[in-house]
């Protein structure tokens, strides 16, 4: 009887995974939160107004750092008042409005008003001139809000910050015989509302990911892996339209390419020795490779994938199935790239299985991966210092590739099943945004940081 | 009172000595797996010649050519690895390379379909399942050596169970793993390059188990170098 209820309790033990309820995500938040009002924005061209007025309130929604104050009659009265009368008026501090943003646009000049209700001061940018591109209106309005929210919160969001990804069209596997197997590099802005295309290899090309400064610049510097000529290779590319030229002088299959945060590596894995490697590649400050790649761990007959060095360079993180399962390893890359020693390995413990695409936070305190629980492919946050794991998505879709926005406060991911497309996670806030629609994969998506 | 205090020191003893004792258990069970590995295949009359005891960095790391810099492994002779082939300096299409891209090589045709068959896996392996035999094996090898004008790309698929990233560097090992087949047979290995990818480019859609098991699988594309 004794034996019994022993072998029960040893049962329980190893079953309660199965059983393992879905974790709730309980990540610190701020105090108090910043409540902001955006009065709509009218004028005689109905389209441009409308985009303001969409882009302005979904950037601050998607940021997640605010509440965004719902309009009801009284405050909509309020704003068709001007000038003193609508500044000064109580009802902002009686609903309890911390900012009160103004878009005003005449003809396609558009300026704003920010408002601070605790302060009573008001701040008016200066004039920005829009124009009948509304990719372009799009792109300038996102910097604008951007810089909105440096104003408010001392720090700018991801609204102009852009993202890369793999588009395949839905049907050209189907057409295998006559070998039309395409995908391109496509760039879309924090919302999705804008898609274009900066690749015209007529290849497979995919994991693309930004190199360099790319600040407030239309045009930057990206690098993608192309099967052009065959093997997989790691291009670099810009997005002025110049030829795209091949980086990484190795032979072999050359995949999952990540640049550091500092753009002075490349991580990326390899089979040039005939192993499934991970090699980081230096690079020079004109964004092109510097000597030879470094081999930086050696699978012994396994599997290596997704390296992603930490900011301070002092760590990679990256996926081995040297245990017999695909599983995320921490390692400590110092000694290996001054004395070419092996790397001490730890591995990341967390609740789920299949754990792949790691990839760590900008201030490195943080690692995003997917990894299954209950048969589906989540997004997780591993804490370092806590040394615990937190599921972020929930869900029947599987999710993969997580990648951060600078801040660190959202990621974008792409989903594999039902449909394949890029999603923008905000961490705190819990708050998903699906960015592409329509037919065909959309996927390996990279944050422009 | 006192004996568990005797007990529990002694434990802790015995645990803070044995440290390093548990390291090599652990490198031992590590082996253990990779040899378990290997026997699995073994039951399917595969003879890869896969698993070996190393004696050089440059059979671990694999010979570079200085087109890298390698990793410094001591104490290497511990190491049960598996054999790795190197690819080939040259690659398809690159400047300066006298073999071309993958665009001129084309799937192998009637007289040759059923020698270049496509090689299928069991779930997360990179050793041929079953179907295929040894002597299938052997003959492609004698084939090759017999037109050393003729190269091959070894083209490593997955089924779509597994990640996206994970799966494109799993392709890799199985296009590798069929190479070093081959090269065990005979082949030369300049003959042979390997192509990953991943879960890309499955052969049939659908999610069922036998569709998976067709996505699992190493296909290959010839280029003959004397019909240009």
């Amino acid at each position: 009887m004794k034996n019994k209820k022993y072998l029960l309790l040893l049962l329980l033990l190893f079953k309660l995974p199965m059983f393992s309820q879905e974790i709730e995500v309980t990540l610190p938040t701020r105090d108090k939160e910043i409540s902001i009002y955006i009065t709509t924005c009218r004028a005689k061209d109905y389209n441009l107004s409308s985009l303001v007025n969409t882009i302005t309130g979904e950037d601050f929604l998607v940021d997640g750092r605010a509440v965004i104050v719902e309009k009801n009659e009284s405050l909509l009265t309020l704003e068709t008042k001007t000038g003193e009368d609508l500044y000064s008026d109580k009802l902002w501090k009686q609903n309890g409005i911390d900012y009160v943003i103004r878009p005003v646009l005449t003809q396609e000049t558009l300026t704003y008003d920010i408002f601070s209700v605790r302060k009573g001061t008001i701040k008016t940018l200066s004039a920005i001139e829009l124009n009948k591109d509304k990719d372009a209106n799009i792109f300038t309005l996102h910097k604008v809000s951007d810089f909105i929210m440096e104003e408010i919160f001392g720090e700018k969001g991801i609204a102009s910050k852009r993202i890369l990804y793999s588009y395949k069209p839905s049907g050209v596997e189907k057409d295998m015989s006559k070998e039309r197997w395409n995908a391109e590099i496509y760039e879309t802005d924090s919302l999705g509302y804008t898609n274009r295309r900066i690749t015209y290899d007529n290849s497979y090309s995919i994991s693309p990911e930004f190199i360099a400064n790319t600040e407030g610049k239309r045009d930057y510097e990206f690098i993608y892996v192309t099967y052009k000529i065959g093997q997989p290779q790691i291009y670099h590319g810009k997005k002025d339209g110049s030829r795209a030229v091949s980086l990484i002088k190795l032979r072999g299959n050359q995949l999952l390419p990540k640049p550091s945060s500092d753009g002075k590596y490349i991580s990326f894995v390899s089979d040039a020795s005939g192993r499934s490697d991970v090699f980081l590649q230096p690079m020079n400050k004109l964004h092109k490779a510097l000597g030879r790649p470094m081999q930086i761990y050696s699978g012994n007959g396994g599997t290596a994938a997704s390296p992603h060095l930490s900011p301070d360079n002092k760590h990679m993180v990256f996926v081995s199935d040297k245990s017999g399962h695909a599983k995320i390893y921490i390692a400590d890359i110092e000694e290996t790239i001054s004395a070419r020693k092996p790397p001490k390995l730890s591995r990341l413990k967390c609740p789920c299985t299949e754990c792949t695409a790691p990839c760590f936070s900008p201030d490195g305190t943080k690692i995003a991966f997917s990894g299954k629980i209950n048969g589906r492919r989540q997004i997780w946050l591993y804490d370092i210092s806590q040394k615990k794991a937190y599921q972020l998505t929930s869900g029947s879709e599987d999710k993969e590739n997580p990648c951060f926005g600078s801040g660190g406060r959202h990621i974008v991911y792409n989903t594999t099943f039902p449909s394949t497309d890029l999603y923008l996670l905000s961490i705190e806030k819990k708050h998903i945004r699906r960015l592409t629609k329509g037919s065909g994969d959309k996927h390996y998506p990279a944050f422009e940081k | 009172m006192k004996k568990t205090i005797i007990l529990t020191c002694v434990s802790l003893l015995l645990c803070t000595s044995c440290t390093s004792t548990l390291t090599k258990l652990s490198n031992k069970a590590n082996n253990a797996f990779m040899v378990m590995r290997s026997k699995a295949n073994a039951l399917f009359d595969r003879d890869i010649d896969d698993q070996r005891l190393v004696v050089t960095s440059s059979e671990f790391f694999g010979a570079n050519e200085e087109e890298f810099i390698p990793l410094n492994e001591e104490e290497m002779n511990t190491k049960i690895v598996s054999r790795a082939i190197p690819q080939p300096a040259q690659t398809p299409g690159a400047e300066g390379s006298s073999v071309p891209a993958i665009a001129k090589f084309k799937k192998p045709g009637n007289s040759l379909s059923s020698l270049f068959k496509t090689i299928y896996f069991n779930t997360d392996q990179y050793t041929p399942n079953a179907a295929t035999s040894k002597m299938d094996m052997q003959k492609l090898a004698t084939y090759l050596k017999k037109h050393p004008s003729t190269y091959i790309f070894v083209e490593g698929h997955c089924d779509e169970r597994a990640s996206e990233s994970y799966n494109l560097a799993l392709g890799t090992k199985r296009a590798g793993a069929i190479r070093t087949i081959l090269v065990n047979y005979g082949a030369n290995p300049n003959q042979l390059y390997s192509i990953s990818y991943g879960k890309e480019r499955p052969a049939v859609a659908g999610k069922s188990k036998a569709v998976f098991a067709k996505n699992r699988r190493v296909e290959f594309k010839i280029y003959d170098g004397h019909n240009k």
